[in-house]
C-alpha cells in the first residue's frame, strides 16, 4: 500500500482471481497535482501490479469534479529552487526523474491502462494520460500544456505527440498554453472516448464484471468493447474550438523560426477572441521556454520515447538551473501578481548562447540511461 | 483520406503508421488508403522504400475489427477480404524495398501485414499469430499463402492450426522475422536497414524484387535474369551505377 494519503489503490476481484486495480489521486483540494510521494506510490503500485498475473488492467482516476491531474507539485519545486539557486538541486532531480520513470512505464506497461479524465488534465497530468491505452473524456475535460506560463516547457513525454497530432497543433498548444475541451482531445486523438462522467459509476462495475483472460491482447479487446457499449458517439454536447481552426493553425505554426512563427501569432489581424486568448498565451509566456519548444519541435522527428524521456530530463534539470522557472511559479502561485519578469523578455532579445546553455546536457551519464 | 493510418517521407522513405488505438486494427477505411498510398508512393520517384509500424508500444496490429463481421455478417465479410487482399497485394507488389517494424503484438491481419513486406523486424516484447480459426475464421490478408514459405509448412500449421502466439526470439530462430530489437528500437532498426538498401540503385532493387516474386511460382530457374538485365540497360541509374563507381563518388540515383 501506498505510503501517501494522496493517492488510493484499491483491488477488484473479477472471475477465477482476476482482479482490476484502481488508481484514485486523492488531493481534490491541489487539483490532484502529483506530488513526489505520489509519483513514488503510483510507481510502486504499478511494478508491483505488473508482477502480479491476476491483475489484469488498471483504472487511473482523479478525485473530485475539478481535475484529473492539474500537473506537477511546483510549489515543492520552487522551494527547492530557492534553496539551490543554480543547481544541483536533488530533490528537482529527482522529482522529475521519478516521474519520467512513471510516465514511461504507463506507455510501456505489460496490461492495459485505463485514465478517465473527468476534469482537468494539465502538465504533469497529461503525462499519466498519453501513455495510457484507454484515454477517457468527459464533458468537464480541460486539457492542456501551460508550462510556458511558468517558464517550464511541456514534459513529460510531450516531445513523442508533437508529430502524432495534426501539423502544427502540438506546436500552437505548447507555445499559448491554451485549454482545450474533450471535443477538441476528441477530434486531435489526444483521448479516444467520449462518455458522459455520469456513466463513471455503470463503467466501474462493468469494469468488475469483466471475465478477464490470461493475456492482455484478449483484455484490450475485452475493455475495448466495454467502451464502445458506453460511449457517447452523437453529439457530445460541445463544440470543438480546434477543429474548424485546424487549416489557420497550421498556416499560423508553418515557418522557418520561432520569430517567423510568434509573428504570425502575435500580429493576425482577427475579431476572433479564441484565437486572441492563445495569442495573449505566447506573449505572456517565457521566451526561453518558447526556445526549448522549437527545439523539442525539432527534435521530435529524430527521438525514440526513451531517447524523448532523456533529452526531456535533461532540459527540465536545466530550466531548474535557470532563473525563469523559479519566475514563472512565483508570479503565477505563489505572490500570484501574474506578472513574470523573464530573464528576457522578448523573444527577439534571447541570446542564442543562452538557449544553448539550456540545451547541454546537465549531467555526465543521464539518470534514465537505464530506461 | 483517414488518421488511422498515418504517412511521412523522410528523404527516400515513406513511414506509413497505423493509427487506430488501442490496438491499431484494421478497417475498410484504412485497408482501402494503404492501397491507395502505395499506389502513389510507386509513382513517387522520390520514394525508394517503405516502412510500416504501429503506433505506441504496444500494438503493431491486432488485425482486423471483429465487431465487423459480427454486425455485418456475409455482406461485411465479403468486402472486409477484398479489401485486405487488395491492400496487403498492393503492399507486397510495393516497387521498392519494405521493412515492418514491429513494435507488439502482430496478431491476425496485424501479421499478414508485416508477411507482405520485404523484411520483418521484431522487437522482444512482441508475441506474432494468426488466431483467426479461434474466432472461426480464416486468415484472408495471406497468411496461408505467405507464412509457409517463409517458416516452412511444419511451423505455419503449428502457428495456424496449432493456434500458438510465437514471441520474438523464437520468430527470429525459426525465420519468421529477419531481426529482433530491443524494446522500442525496431524502427530505429528499419531506418539503418533501409538507409542501406536506399544507397543501392532503385530500379535494380525494384527488377530483383519482382524476379524474387516470380520465382515463387517460375520452374525456369537461369533464363529468366536476362530480359530485365538487358533492360536495365535502358535506365539512367545503370549507367550512373557504373560510372560513379568508377569515377569512386557517391552515385546519384534517379529511379529512372
Amino acid at each position: 500500500m501506498p505510503k501517501t494519503d494522496h493517492i488510493l489503490v484499491k483491488e477488484l476481484e473479477n472471475n477465477e482471481g482476476y482482479k482490476t486495480g484502481f488508481i484514485i489521486l486523492n488531493s481534490p483540494e491541489t487539483l490532484n497535482s502529483l506530488t513526489l510521494d505520489m509519483v513514488k506510490g503510483i510507481l510502486d503500485q504499478l511494478k508491483e501490479w505488473a508482477d502480479d498475473p491476476y491483475l489484469a488492467a488498471v483504472s487511473i482516476e482523479g478525485a473530485g469534479e475539478k481535475a484529473f491531474c492539474a500537473g506537477g507539485d511546483i510549489r515543492a519545486l520552487y522551494e527547492s529552487m530557492l534553496q539551490h539557486p543554480g543547481g544541483p538541486n536533488p530533490f528537482c532531480e529527482e522529482f522529475f526523474e521519478q516521474e519520467y520513470r512513471l510516465d514511461y512505464m504507463i506507455h510501456t506497461y505489460p496490461k492495459p491502462i485505463i485514465c478517465w479524465v473527468d476534469g482537468l488534465a494539465m502538465g504533469g497530468g497529461v503525462g499519466l494520460v498519453l501513455g495510457s491505452d484507454f484515454k477517457l473524456s468527459t464533458e468537464r475535460t480541460g486539457f492542456a500544456m501551460p508550462e510556458i506560463g511558468v517558464g517550464l516547457f511541456p514534459d513529460v513525454g510531450f516531445t513523442s505527440y508533437i508529430n502524432k497530432l495534426p501539423k502544427g497543433v502540438a506546436k500552437f498548444l505548447m507555445l499559448t498554453a491554451i485549454k482545450i475541451n474533450a471535443a477538441d482531445t476528441q477530434a486531435i486523438g489526444l483521448t479516444d472516448y467520449f462518455l458522459h462522467s455520469s456513466k463513471k459509476q455503470e463503467f466501474d462495475m462493468k469494469l468488475s464484471e469483466i471475465n478477464w483472460m490470461k493475456d492482455s491482447f484478449s483484455n484490450v479487446q475485452l475493455i475495448s468493447s466495454l467502451l464502445e457499449s458506453l460511449e457517447q458517439k452523437e453529439g457530445l454536447g460541445l463544440e470543438s474550438e480546434i477543429k474548424p481552426r485546424l487549416k489557420l493553425i497550421e498556416s499560423l505554426m508553418n515557418g522557418s523560426s520561432l520569430q517567423e512563427v510568434s509573428n504570425n501569432l502575435l500580429n493576425v489581424k482577427t475579431d476572433d477572441s479564441w484565437l486572441q486568448k492563445a495569442a495573449r498565451g505566447l506573449k505572456r509566456g517565457s521566451p526561453t521556454s518558447a526556445f526549448i519548444i522549437w527545439d523539442q519541435c525539432v527534435r521530435a522527428e529524430e527521438l525514440n520515447l526513451k531517447g524523448v524521456f532523456q533529452y526531456e530530463l535533461d532540459l527540465a534539470i536545466q530550466v531548474t538551473r535557470h532563473p525563469d522557472f523559479a519566475e514563472g511559479i512565483r508570479a503565477a502561485i505563489i505572490e500570484k501578481d501574474n506578472n513574470p519578469q523573464w530573464k528576457y523578455n522578448e523573444i527577439n532579445n534571447v541570446p542564442i548562447e543562452w538557449i544553448k546553455e539550456h540545451l547541454e546536457p546537465a549531467w555526465d551519464v543521464n539518470p534514465l540511461e537505464d530506461l | 483520406m483517414t488518421n488511422k493510418l498515418r504517412i511521412s517521407i523522410k528523404e527516400n522513405t515513406a513511414l506509413l503508421t497505423i493509427d487506430n488505438p488501442p490496438a491499431n486494427t484494421w478497417d475498410l477505411e484504412s485497408l482501402n488508403f494503404l492501397e491507395e498510398s502505395v499506389k502513389e508512393l510507386n509513382n513517387n520517384k522520390e520514394i525508394f522504400s517503405l516502412i510500416i509500424t504501429g503506433e505506441g508500444e504496444k500494438f503493431f496490429s491486432a488485425g482486423a475489427d471483429l465487431k465487423v463481421f459480427h454486425e455485418g455478417g456475409k455482406d461485411a465479410a465479403e468486402k472486409m477480404t477484398d479489401a485486405f487482399s487488395r491492400a496487403f497485394g498492393a503492399l507486397s507488389n510495393f516497387r521498392g524495398f519494405s521493412v515492418a517494424a514491429i513494435n507488439g503484438f502482430a496478431m491476425g491481419g496485424g501479421l499478414e501485414c508485416a508477411l507482405a513486406c520485404d523484411v520483418r523486424i521484431a522487437e522482444e516484447q512482441s508475441k506474432l499469430a494468426l488466431p483467426e480459426p479461434k474466432v472461426g475464421l480464416l486468415p484472408c490478408g495471406g497468411g496461408t499463402q505467405q507464412l509457409p514459405r517463409l517458416v516452412g509448412e511444419g511451423w505455419a500449421k503449428r502457428i495456424i492450426l496449432g493456434g500458438e502466439q510465437i514471441k520474438a526470439d523464437l520468430a527470429l530462430t525459426i525465420g519468421l522475422i529477419e531481426e529482433m530489437s530491443a524494446p522500442g528500437e525496431s524502427l530505429k532498426t528499419a531506418f539503418e536497414l533501409v538507409e542501406k538498401a536506399n544507397m543501392q540503385s532503385p530500379t535494380s532493387v525494384s527488377a530483383c524484387k519482382k524476379l524474387i516474386h516470380e520465382a515463387r511460382t517460375s520452374k525456369e530457374s537461369y533464363n529468366n535474369e536476362k530480359d530485365p538485365f538487358i533492360k536495365l540497360f535502358d535506365t539512367k541509374d545503370q549507367g550512373e551505377g557504373v560510372a560513379a563507381f568508377l569515377e569512386k563518388r557517391e552515385p546519384n540515383w534517379r529511379n529512372a
